[in-house]
């Protein structure tokens, strides 16, 4: 770009009658950029991880940063940029990620009594090197998911509406705010009133034999917008709950194929079928899917990869935009080796031996489950990254054969935790990436802002830990983390030899068969047997709308209304369950 | 055989589904393996009718059509507006971007999958490469045009120019290869 000299600045005008004008170059990685996100993503990811502790539930803090990124640059220091907004939102959700990562492994340890073999240190230099991987692992995915297969990330569409809105009109800032506020003021209602569900078949008279239909949509305007913002992507998503609620277990029923419980009544609760019979196989699904899917897509990330070795040989423009995919070589070898120095050093039983296959198992998973979620996350805004962190942790546990229990647990937790860190990073990193696509920000930037901010989410979340931990006790009726006490009860499941190993496989096989049919379906539809079916319900009707939508009134309309009100309501819940969250926990001390 | 070989996937899944939903720990796989062979054989006839569908000729050549044309235009467009760029005020760029690209990208991105087969995955991924920043650098154009900084405007029209002359380049190349 040309350098503007002082003398021609005075020549040129300084604003029109639509705004200011200004010369020299657009800020994108700047020091305010930085430290906002710094300032935001700590505040996120304290809030959301005590959040999670408290009340079990994790929050995207995506959405929530744009918009406080959006208030403090633009509203408070008079920033005018769209694409500095977008890596302050990065910065403050790469400090966030670790929230969701280390919330629901860490805790576990704790909850299992072992808290004193933890050594804090390795487990946040761990999580600090494994944020790191899971960054450098998205390099060539962000151009195989993003350029070229174009997921849509419902997500990252949300946020990038947010930070355009200012050039977007006033038509289309009117129905984002307008939506925000009354999906806001309904959450809040039925927060209020204790409205989780909307019990349709009950309102239907359903009788409790057939309770397995589950007729109950998820009180979520904000799932309803993601729907709608997926589109068809997310189609496959809503046929694997219909399979499981609306095919299988009617089936189940008309042979008598029910399962029963210690009375000997069949079992017809929908979520204690989806617990015990479609979840394992949907855990599979996940698996094999991405397996498949890996296979069928390798040709193209290998083109991906050789596109981008080749712009780097000319140096071209494109390749400056980029992280150098050399970066790729070192964090496979990087991953390796640090996954195998925190195996080989968090349990004296371990050993050189089986340090190197638990690091080389944790670098293919946070391989595979990066595809997995980046995927699921891509196409319907729903991540598995607990049932991906089970499937981590025991896989490392089984690795552990012959330890000790305590030794046992504390390096598979240990080891879990950094690849589940690594997993959230890539996958927060993806939306974000899909967000700066669609702002025109400079991915090396946005891959720079997320390794400025990934460092400290750890170091911020560890320390939370062990200051609640020795305040209320982790587990106890004050601070129940009930994530930690899921994954403590599956860790003690499985040093038990309980892991539904036969399901995984059978749910692997039928993923990969979807995948080969189609590539992600495996993974999508595995994630609909995976996930509540009240959620897919809700998602339906957002889907269903989009499709009529785009065939009443025509996609420009869908592109020009409809997404902005589908980000409004996405919004507008996020905030009010941030505020709910600080409320309820106000309130409680 | 297409719509055979999906009902054989589809029917194979539907079956193993079910198996699967069993036990809550077991699967039985005398029944579970021979329903998956059939899933496997259903997966290759449909691989094969697909790949035959997707290299027939007329589908090609009119997905090739939509390419080529949406590629010049979003050229031919760029090249007006890269020299007319100074005269465009700042804040009414993003208006241009609207109007003179949105529909001839998205119907580029629409048709993009023949280019696998036209070309091969590694022109296809070339093409793609090219395109994507090309599109990127008129969405920071927009970004820019928003927040009112000039010179961003006025360089990155002429960088998603170049953008898009290298997609062309690339697609010439695959074309004569």
């Amino acid at each position: 770009m040309s350098e503007t000299t002082s003398d021609q600045l005075a020549d040129k005008p300084k604003s029109t009658s639509d705004g200011p004008l200004s010369y020299g170059p657009y800020p994108e990685l700047s020091k305010y950029a930085i430290f906002v996100g710094y300032f935001l993503g700590v505040i996120i990811a304290i809030s959301i991880g005590y959040a999670s502790l408290k009340l079990g539930f994790s929050i995207e803090g995506s959405e929530l940063a744009a918009i406080l990124g959006f208030g403090i640059l633009r509203g408070i220091l008079r920033r005018r940029s769209i694409i500095e907004n977008n890596v302050t939102q990065t910065v403050a959700s790469a400090v966030n990620g670790a929230s969701s990562g280390l919330m629901f492994s860490v805790p576990a340890i704790f909850i299992l009594g072992y808290g004193q073999e933890l050594n804090p240190y390795i487990v946040t230099f761990g999580a600090i090197a494994g944020a790191f991987l899971g960054i450098a692992f998205i390099i060539p995915l962000r151009k195989q998911m993003i350029d070229f297969e174009r997921l849509t990330y419902p997500g990252g569409v949300a946020v990038a509406t947010i930070l355009k809105s200012p050039g977007a009109g006033i038509e289309k800032a009117k129905l984002l705010v307008g939506a925000m506020i009354f999906s806001g003021v309904i959450h809040v209602l039925a927060l209020a009133n204790g409205v989780h569900d909307l019990h349709v078949g009950d309102w239907l008279s359903i009788p409790e034999d057939y309770a397995y239909l589950n007729l109950m949509f998820y009180a979520s305007l904000m799932t309803v917008g993601v729907g709608f913002i997926a589109g068809r992507g997310g189609f496959a998503f809503i046929v694997g709950g219909f399979v499981c609620y609306f095919f299988l277990a009617p089936m189940l029923d008309l042979t008598g194929m029910l399962p029963l419980d210690a009375a000997g009544n069949e079992i017809t609760d929908a979520n204690a079928l989806r617990l015990t019979l479609f979840r394992p196989t949907g855990i599979g699904m996940l698996i094999g899917g991405a397996v498949i899917g890996v296979v069928f897509a390798l040709p193209l990330i290998r083109s991906a990869i050789k596109s981008m070795q080749n712009s780097a040989k000319v140096e071209s423009a494109l390749s400056r935009d980029e992280m150098p995919i050399k970066l790729l070589y070192f964090a496979v070898a990087g991953a390796a080796i640090l996954l195998m120095i925190m195996a080989w050093t968090s349990a004296e039983q371990v050993g050189i031996g089986r340090g190197i296959a638990m690091g080389l198992l944790g670098t293919l998973w946070i391989w595979m489950s990066g595809i997995i979620l980046s995927e699921a996350i891509g196409r319907t805004n729903w991540s598995p990254l607990s049932g991906m962190t089970l499937v981590a942790v025991t896989i490392l546990i089984m690795l552990t054969s012959g330890m000790d229990t305590t030794g046992a647990i504390v390096a598979a937790v240990t080891v879990g935790a950094a690849t589940c860190v690594a997993m959230s990073q890539a996958t927060d990193l993806m939306l974000d990436m899909k967000t700066g696509y669609l702002v025109g920000a400079t991915p090396r930037m946005q891959q720079l802002g997320q390794f400025a901010g990934a460092w400290l989410g750890p170091i911020v979340i560890i320390i939370l830990i062990y200051v609640l931990h020795s305040a209320f006790g982790l587990g106890s009726d004050e601070l129940p983390a009930p994530q930690g006490q899921a994954l403590a009860s599956m860790v003690q499941g499985i040093t038990g030899g309980d892991v539904p190993t036969e399901k995984y496989t059978a749910g692997a096989l039928l993923g990969g068969l979807l995948s080969a049919m189609m590539g992600g379906l495996g993974i999508t539809v595995g994630l609909g047997f995976y996930l509540p079916f009240n959620i897919v319900l809700t998602y339906s009707l957002g889907t269903l709308l989009r499709e009529v939508v785009d065939r009443k009134k025509g996609t420009h309309w869908s592109d020009n209304k409809g997404i902005p009100i589908a980000a409004g309501l996405i919004v507008g819940e996020a905030l009010v369950g941030v505020g709910y969250a600080v409320v309820k926990i106000a309130t409680a001390a | 055989m297409i719509n055979l070989a999906k009902f054989i996937v589809i029917a194979s899944f539907l079956a193993g589904a079910f198996l699967a939903s069993l036990d809550e720990e077991t699967i039985n796989w005398t029944y579970f393996i021979p329903v998956m062979i059939a899933g496997v054989v259903g997966i290759f006839l449909l691989k094969s009718s697909e790949k035959a569908a997707a290299q027939d000729d007329s589908l090609l050549a009119s997905d090739k059509q939509i390419l080529e044309t949406s590629l010049n235009n979003i050229l031919a467009n760029l090249r007006d507006l890269d020299g007319r760029k100074d005269k465009v005020p700042t804040y009414d760029m993003r208006f241009e971007i609207d109007r003179m690209f949105r529909e001839d990208l998205n119907n580029f991105a629409d048709s993009r999958e023949s280019m696998k087969h036209l070309f091969g995955l590694m022109a296809y991924a070339d093409i793609m490469s090219s395109f994507a920043a090309g599109e990127r650098y008129l969405n920071r154009v927009w970004s820019a045009s928003t927040d009112g900084y000039v010179d961003e405007v006025l360089a990155y029209v002429s960088k998603a120019h170049s953008q898009f002359e290298h997609a062309l380049e690339e697609w010439n190349k695959a074309e004569s290869a």
